[in-house]
């Protein structure tokens, strides 16, 4: 089991605090939406986590305090993809699904045998298989989303932090790339921290919702407790209908204001 | 396997390609000049030096003077030039991110520029091992300036844009004294145009380590190059410090570029050229347009120089004007290509 914790994490840009005292900890293989309007510090808060700002405040998985943690070993244990990934056009999938292996290769060594196997695989898992020597340019977007997952899945990380991996998917990828994820965290035995902004795919899918705005927590629990048609309408300025599922988890559905 | 097949097998043909090219560039330089000597007698000449070989039909002892002592190390070090320049290009559109970057353009070619410059004006004289230590050094501090000035930033466009003012304010110290100077405007001139002529083994064995150096540097970062293409903040979170990464290949880059410059002057265009056709033959993987651009770049200037000295025989014309009037059509041709591809 792996265990992810922030306590009091904090980020400041240019003297302005856009995450402010976090504290959260997931155990695999838990799965936490991070939830929040336009600007609340998702995106931060996971490029923290990430290890790619500096914060304060602490942040660690298991034993490991993350800062001070060199790239290559913070890449060994966490697996980021983020909102916008660069995808170089002329790159073959299978040599970008290689470069998860950066962190398991000596500095001047190239790919051994055990990387190919763990590319394979993944490819494999990914249903990639098909791909590899397409180049990066050619991929559609649900395409592209599963080769950077891939690409993660490559570090072998214990936590995989996705920073909105769906919003630029139609309702049926989507819900592949959910499902994917939701396979993996418990195949891998992985903590999953992703943002969402689609508040109905976070209720069904999380184990946990962590609702930010303007940089702190607002609330987090279980999705149905999070999720509540008053919260929502006080921290997105929206109105909502919240109606619950047979299995307990709640559905988000916008309601026209003043009907 | 299947998967990535495709790019080796390519990089293998091309490679073979680029390689018998080399070899063609080489026989057809040494055979063509004012000495008019036949292939035959130059091949079993060449392969006589191998220890042990004795053919015959190898060329009279004037002819394999002129051969081995002349003719051999100007090829040599064009090769050499070519090879370097052509790789430190290649290294420095990994750094980035741009495939138009040139080895010139962070500083060194002003750097070396200014260094000559100033040497030719203080003594008078193009001639002598001063002035390619001057370059040598100018072409060093110049990237070091642009690196001070511009790094530490996120954005490589800021790096960039910092070799080019650090480029233009040295370019202008350099006029200045020109102007102040103008009987040495035809050595300072012929110098900055490139040429080879005059080579010596003694030259290129100057060139040599720091060549060595420079391109091994670049050539150990290949997968470090490769990687840097998906932007600092992800090659980091992919367990690769960027900034140390680019650092170190600059300096290599430099280095190569600068052992280059020392001894033949400024000659453009091959650090851009060289690497796209690379890419073009074998895909975008820094691990292949490294070792391409290397063997591509040697044959081009190989041959080039050979055109420069024999086009207006028995004069010569700079290598870099001969270079600049194939590269010139060659870069447009690189900006249509990208064009296309990327629309």
């Amino acid at each position: 089991m792996t265990r992810l914790t922030a306590r009091g994490l904090g980020v400041r840009f240019d003297g302005v605090d856009v995450v402010t005292g976090v504290d959260l900890t997931v155990e695999s293989p838990d799965w936490l939406m991070i939830v929040g309007p336009n600007g609340a510090g998702k995106s931060s808060l996971v490029r923290a986590l990430a290890g790619l700002l500096p914060v304060s405040g602490r942040a660690a998985v298991d034993d490991v305090e993350l800062a001070g943690l060199r790239p290559r070993p913070r890449a060994r244990l966490i697996g980021y993809v983020p909102q916008a990934p660069v995808l170089p056009e002329a790159m073959p999938v299978a040599d970008y699904v290689m470069l998860g292996r950066t962190a398991h290769l000596g500095y001047f060594s190239g790919p051994r045998p055990v990387d190919r196997e763990v590319v394979g695989s993944v490819l494999d898992t990914l249903e990639l298989t098909d791909f590899t020597a397409r180049e990066l340019g050619s991929l559609s977007g649900g395409e592209r989303q599963r080769v950077t997952l891939a690409r993660a899945l490559a570090q072998e990380p214990t936590v995989l932090l996705l920073d909105e991996p769906t919003s630029a998917l139609d309702l049926g990828h989507q819900q592949q790339v959910l499902e994917l994820v939701d396979g993996l965290r418990h195949r891998h035995d992985l903590v999953v921290v992703m943002t969402v902004h689609d508040l109905t795919a976070a209720g069904q899918y999380a184990d946990r919702v962590l609702l930010l705005d303007r940089g702190a927590v607002v609330a987090d629990g279980p999705a149905a407790q999070v999720l509540t048609a008053e919260r929502i309408a006080s921290v997105y300025h929206a109105d909502v209908r919240v109606e619950v599922d047979d299995s307990g988890r709640p559905v988000v559905i916008p309601a026209r204001p003043g009907t | 396997m299947r998967r990535a097949a495709l790019p080796e097998h390519r990089f293998g043909r091309a490679l073979t390609l680029a390689l018998l090219v080399l070899l063609a560039a080489l026989l057809i330089s040494s055979v063509v000049g004012a000495a008019g000597i036949d292939p035959l007698s130059v091949s079993v000449t060449l392969i006589n030096e191998l220890p042990g070989v004795h053919l015959p039909h190898a060329l009279d002892p004037l002819d394999r003077t002129l051969l081995l002592e002349i003719r051999l190390p100007r090829l040599i070090l064009a090769g050499l030039v070519g090879g370097v320049l052509a790789v430190a290009g290649a290294g420095y559109q990994g750094v980035f991110r741009n495939p138009l970057v040139d080895s010139g353009l962070l500083g060194a070619s002003a750097g070396a520029g200014l260094g000559a410059t100033l040497v030719i004006v203080g003594t008078g004289s193009s001639d002598g091992a001063v002035v390619p230590v001057a370059a040598f050094v100018g072409a060093l501090l110049g990237v070091g300036f642009a690196y001070l000035a511009g790094a530490g930033r996120r954005d490589v466009s800021t790096l960039l844009l910092a070799g080019i003012a650090v480029s233009m304010f040295l370019s202008a110290v350099q006029t200045f004294v020109l102007q102040r100077s103008t009987q040495n405007l035809q050595a300072v001139y012929s110098w900055l145009l490139g040429s080879v002529s005059g080579a010596t083994w003694h030259r290129v064995l100057i060139m040599l380590p720091y060549a060595v150096v420079g391109c091994l540097g670049v050539f150990l970062h290949g997968r470090h190059l490769d990687l840097l293409a998906v932007g600092d903040e992800e090659a980091t979170s992919l367990g690769m410090p960027a900034a140390r990464v680019r650092l170190l290949v600059i300096a290599a880059s430099a280095l190569a570029a600068a052992s280059a410059v020392a001894v033949s002057g400024l000659i453009g265009f091959v650090g851009v050229v060289i690497p796209h056709v690379a890419r073009r033959l074998a895909g975008s993987s820094y691990r292949r347009v490294l070792p391409l651009s290397l063997v591509l770049g040697a044959a081009f200037l190989m041959l080039v120089d050979t055109v420069a000295r024999t086009i207006v025989s028995p004069g010569e014309l700079p290598i870099g004007v001969v270079t600049a009037l194939i590269g010139a059509p060659a870069f447009v041709w690189v900006l249509r290509a990208l064009r296309g591809s990327a629309t």
